[in-house]
């Protein structure tokens, strides 16, 4: 078994004094929203304190975070800016209380954050090799985290490729962030919907139609691919690739569970021989496919 | 002798004095005069009698071939005694709120196999007919209930009512057709 | 290890010695009947003190991890004030057993040897003094659901006690396993022990040893082995699960369980306190997300968790303990009886026979 071992682990997860509290939650102000799509809106915040602010900061792409919203409960988020970015948010769909309870906060409203929590991606151990980024509905959020990093550091990568899908044009999450992207020298970006509307010039169909598409050539040798999406989508997606020749072990992903404490005491994350929030979220299908128990 | 015990046992056969069951777990009974600490064998001198009593089989009606379905009504698996301990009990309270979460309307539970004799699934509106009246419910199909049994949790007030109407004299079990409801 | 001897009236000496400095004591005592509870030892209740009863059925693990216990008091007046709220009480566990020691003993692994230290669970420990006491009365001592001679836990604990206690007749041999239990020995109801002493507890030990009811030592192994690889077919896990009831009670019960949860709830208009509290793998709403969706749906599922965390060897070689002491305490509270030694036996039938 090679949780833990494998590649996308790193040695210097940002180990909390030994005495600190993991429990304890900074307050964080949040500074504005910006609705991204049918109940899901990005939230952008601060911690009340700055050295909080800068300690954070040194969160790796992938990682997640814990947001309170006391007198609700805790809930874990994936953290969609890049470190390389200036600014903190989270891109949160409306599912449950908690997300709820966060949906109705106005800037300058109070709350708190816990993290970063979970192993993350070492996008330095990817220097000179092909990125592939694949992502369907709201799987784009955790992926964003790499895509932004990858940019940032362009020159370090060969091909960089984001195939991206969702049910119709109204529901593309970071549409500013998509235009850039197809706008950008050496990035190849490709748009999909599975039904189109009155306006929509791109491609109609699955995520995995993009793969065929004359003009399209996905970069199999030496790439890494991180896949994001619902069940359905990450299921044909990796048959997809492995048939295309990209090993299982260059295969990423990252899972979601409920979770309580984020630093692997609480129980409820467990999936086979895995704690998703210290072990994960990111695993590689590899792994995936050995934990024992279905995803 | 524990005074309660005295008050319960007052002018039986097994009224005794003297029985201290304060401190111990507690007697085998009957406690009489002659086996003040419990008798653990009944009969057991020897030729000591004893008669078997018929005991009259409460007799259930077939059920009728056109409801073939008989409502049993309970708590629901994490509701325990009263609301008031539902809710002070976080476990039991998220337990129950996913219930909830999962079935908003409610639901009464059927068998699997039932479920598939009538072409049902999990969540599905179905419609249950008494012959006093019909109420629309949710199922939940699950294989923890008899095959011919409708489990309706006490918290679907309505349900009874619906089918019996005002009246419940006269009425020890109530049996229901089930017909699928069609999806609005 | 340094050995020495009590006699037998002096044994509760020990429960006073503690008290003096300044140790909350807490010791087994007797309900009704056989049900016996863990409580304070205060100078009314001291000469009631249990040494040879059943295992009492609610573990001692809550005065590590408290059932409830209060993380965080939040003050909410315009702006939120957090406050953690820290318990360490200085406590003496007074007889418990092996099994328990061990199971104090996975805990330590879990909450404090991972990535993570755990400053609550580390607040309740450090000041923890455990007085261990074999089991050596085979009425009294050993209930029909103890297996801890399988799980290699018992009946005398190797370690992580503080001061060890084996009854030896009309003396008591008491083995200090760290520096806070020799100092006990510098009082004087600790006399000299002698070589004859250690033989009389190796006697006593070789023959309670084979009082367990039932032996299946070599069972567990190799149903670690099943599950670890993978063995173990889906259609006994199924019937496995047929058994279970979710009442969750094998969880509450048990001494290596360390799975919580956590709730906010308001304690005034402004004043909101995080709890933490024990939670169950067995229930339906510990995997279940917000949307609906629910990892772990069937009932099978979840019970298959909750021994595949306890026997798979990658959690034993991650934790260096197995999370399995052998108290026998969810035998004793399971209405389907599916307690660990009855799955043991089920996984090593079905799996055997396939495997042959």
């Amino acid at each position: 078994m090679s949780i833990g071992t494998g590649k996308v682990r790193l040695p210097d997860v940002p180990i909390p004094h030994p005495s600190e509290n993991v429990y304890l939650p900074k307050v964080a102000v949040l500074d504005r929203v910006v609705p991204e799509i049918a109940d899901v809106k990005t939230f952008y915040w601060h911690f009340a304190d700055p050295a909080e602010q800068e300690a954070f900061k040194r969160f790796r792409p992938g990682q997640f975070a814990q947001v309170s919203l006391f007198g609700v409960g805790e809930f874990p988020t994936s953290l969609p800016p890049s470190p390389t970015e200036a600014e903190t948010f989270f891109t949160v769909r409306q599912v449950g209380s908690c997300t709820t309870a966060l949906h109705q906060l106005r800037p300058g409203d109070q709350f708190a954050v816990r993290g970063p929590y979970g192993n993350g991606l070492s996008m330095e151990d990817y220097f000179g090799r092909n990125l592939v980024f694949v992502a369907g509905g709201i799987g784009l959020i955790p992926l964003r985290s790499c895509i932004v990093y990858a940019l940032a550091n362009r020159d370090k990568y060969k091909r960089i490729q984001i195939y991206y899908g969702a049910k119709t044009p109204a529901e593309l999450m970071y549409v500013p962030n998509l235009r850039e992207w197809e706008q950008l020298e050496g990035v190849e970006c490709y748009l999909t919907v599975d039904r189109a509307d009155a306006a929509w010039t791109g491609n109609v169909g699955v995520v995995g139609s993009l793969f065929k598409k004359p003009g399209v050539e996905v970069a199999v040798e030496d790439s890494i691919a991180f896949v994001c999406g619902p069940p359905v989508m990450f299921r044909f997606v990796i048959k997809d690739l492995l048939e295309m020749g990209i090993r299982e072990q260059d295969i990423v992903s990252t899972l979601e569970r409920y979770m309580k404490c984020g630093v692997g005491k609480c129980g409820h994350c467990c999936i086979g021989v895995a704690y998703v929030c210290v072990d994960g979220p990111v695993f590689t299908y590899e792994q995936i496919k050995n934990l024992g128990e279905e995803i | 002798m524990v005074p309660a015990i005295r008050h319960i046992t007052s002018g039986t056969p097994t009224e005794t004095a003297g029985t201290e069951c304060a401190g111990h777990y507690g007697r085998q009974w009957p406690c009489t005069t002659e086996r003040p600490l419990g008798t653990p064998t009944l009969f057991a001198e020897e030729n000591s009698t004893f008669k078997f009593a018929p005991v009259r089989k409460h007799v259930v009606p077939p059920p009728e071939q056109e409801y073939p379905y008989t409502l049993v009504f309970g708590h629901s698996l994490y509701y325990w005694n009263q609301d008031v301990l539902v809710r002070r009990s976080e476990t039991l309270r998220r337990e129950y709120n996913i219930l909830l979460l999962d079935y908003p309307n409610g639901f009464v539970e059927i068998n699997s196999d039932d479920a598939k004799k009538i072409g049902i699934r999990d969540g599905q509106q179905v419609r249950l007919f008494a012959p006093r009246g019909s109420v629309a419910v949710t199922v939940r199909v699950t294989s923890e209930i008899r095959v011919g049994s409708i489990f309706v949790p006490y918290f679907m007030a309505d349900v009874e009512q619906e089918l019996l109407g005002p009246s419940t004299e006269g009425v020890n079990t109530i049996s229901v057709r089930v017909e699928k409801e069609p999806i609005a | 290890m340094k050995a020495r001897i009590v006699h037998r009236s002096d044994v509760l000496d020990i429960v006073d010695l503690l008290r003096a400095r300044g140790y909350e004591v807490i010791a087994p005592f007797r309900v009704s009947g056989r049900d016996t509870c863990f409580d304070t030892v205060t100078d009314q209740n001291r000469d009631a003190i249990q040494l040879h009863v059943a295992n009492p059925n609610y573990p001692p693990k809550r005065y590590v991890l408290p059932h409830i216990e209060r993380l965080l008091a939040v003050k909410q007046n315009g702006e939120f004030k957090i406050e953690p709220t820290y318990e360490m009480p200085k406590r003496a566990l007074f007889g418990i057993r092996s099994c328990d020691v061990a199971g104090i003993y996975h805990l330590d692994r879990f909450y404090l040897g991972r990535e993570f230290r755990d400053v609550y669970y580390e607040n309740h420990r450090k000041n923890l003094f455990l007085v261990n006491l074999v089991c050596t009365d085979p009425d009294r001592d050993i209930g029909n659901e103890c297996f801890c001679v399988c799980t290699d836990t018992g009946p005398a604990a190797r370690d992580h006690f503080d001061l060890q206690l084996m009854d030896l007749g009309d003396e008591f041999l008491a083995v200090a396993g760290t520096a806070a239990g020799e100092v006990l020995f510098t009082e004087r109801i600790f006399r000299p022990a002698t070589k004859e002493h250690v033989e009389r507890r190796r006697a006593i030990l070789d023959a309670t040893r084979k009082r367990f009811r039932k032996p299946t030592t070599s069972w567990f192994s190799a149903t670690v082995h099943y599950i670890s690889k993978g063995d173990v077919l889906e259609k006994t896990w199924e019937e496995i699960g047929n058994r279970c009831m979710e009442c969750g009670g094998c969880t509450y019960v048990c001494p290596a369980c360390t799975c919580f949860t956590v709730s906010d709830r308001r304690t005034g208009p402004d004043e909101i306190e995080r709890v933490r509290l024990w939670d169950s793998c067995a229930l339906g709403g510990f995997t279940r997300m917000a949307g609906g969706h629910n990892p772990r749906r069937a009932v099978h599922d979840r019970r298959n968790r909750r021994f595949f965390r306890k026997l798979a060897h990658y959690f034993i070689q991650r934790e260096l303990s197995m999370a399995c002491v052998g108290c026998g305490r969810c035998v004793a509270v399971c209405h389907g009886d599916i307690g660990m030694p009855a799955v043991v036996e089920a996984i090593r039938r079905a799996t055997g026979e396939v495997a042959k």
